[in-house]
């Protein structure tokens, strides 16, 4: 009976505190570093896309070929992959840099054995997937939209 | 019991915070796993559909036939590899979600060893396919350049 009591006790000190074992701390580093090398790549992958977009489309501006109407539309297209590629890397650099806060933060804040810089970092990692969440809701949404549009117009053809 | 608290006064520790932004952080990796599952199907669907289509066409004989069984089956082969492909990062995701719920619920140390260990798992595949897909992207465009740069000669 008296040896139950320390355990009752033990339980009830570590019931909200899972502590960080070593195993787990380099876990943590781990998870940390491949975050970083995710966020860094997709930045990197935004800035590529966009030069590659705004110099492959330069054959098609008005002053290579002078105004026509088949210039004029291209040079159009053009602009509207410009603003495309502008969004999703406006939307991905968004999420990307709550990774790479997370990243950051976590593995500052285990290697100082900080618990509020770790909390800082599971924070922002809450947020990367519920921005992530979202914006897959919002996309499938908008798909399911155009699907039954199509389903309809079709209808609506025949 | 002394050294029980002593561990616990200078290890580092997940606290009511840190236990609530992970319970959030798992729910919505386990949601982002759930529709990663439906998109895989769905896309492994869509490529044996589109192959037997196009397998359909190629049974009308003629050249054209051949060209469309070719198409078919590679577009059937591509879109079964992308399916098994992306299936991986969410099954990491789904363990890490599940498990990390899990551990926070009972609070067991193996359990939340084994979330990370998933979460680390679906960051180094990212990781890996995106440095590839940056390398690949990287070189079309020196090639792109190169060839740019040979024509205009």
């Amino acid at each position: 009976m008296e040896n139950q009591q320390p355990e009752i006790i033990n339980q009830l000190d570590n019931f909200f505190n899972i502590s960080f074992d070593a195993n787990m701390r380099a876990q943590i580093k781990q998870v940390a570093l491949w975050a970083k090398i995710c966020a860094l790549c997709a930045f990197a992958g935004y800035v590529v896309t966009l030069v590659v977009v705004i110099f492959g489309q330069r054959d098609y501006s008005l002053e290579a070929e002078g105004f026509s109407v088949g210039a004029f539309l291209r040079s159009g297209n053009a602009g509207g992959s410009i603003v495309g590629v502008l969004v999703s890397a406006l939307v991905g650099g968004i999420i990307n840099y709550f990774l790479y806060r997370f990243a950051a933060a976590t593995g500052r804040g285990v290697e100082s054995m900080d618990t509020l810089k770790v909390n800082e970092g599971f924070n922002s990692l809450r947020i990367y997937f519920k921005i992530f969440g979202i914006i897959l809701i919002l996309s499938l949404s908008l798909v399911a939209l155009g699907i039954l549009v199509a389903i309809v117009a079709f209808g609506i053809g025949r | 019991m002394e050294s029980t608290n002593e561990s616990n006064l200078f290890t580092l520790q997940v606290d009511n915070n840190g236990s609530a932004f992970l319970k959030e952080a798992a729910k919505w990796a386990k949601f982002l796993g759930i529709l990663g599952f439906i998109f895989c199907g769905f896309f492994l669907l869509t490529g044996l559909f589109y192959g037997s289509v196009m397998s359909s066409f190629s049974r009308m004989g003629g050249p054209m036939g051949g060209v469309a069984a070719m198409g078919g089956a590679a577009i059937t082969v591509f879109c079964v590899a992308c399916a098994i492909l992306c299936f991986f990062p969410y099954l990491y995701l789904y363990n890490f979600g599940a498990k990390m719920q899990m551990a926070l619920r009972t609070n067991d140390q193996d359990q939340l060893n084994l979330g990370f260990k998933n979460l680390k798992s679906y960051l180094k595949f990212i990781g890996i396919l995106s440095i590839i897909a940056l390398g690949l992207v990287v070189l079309a465009f020196i090639i792109g350049i190169a060839a740019a740069g040979s024509a205009m000669r």
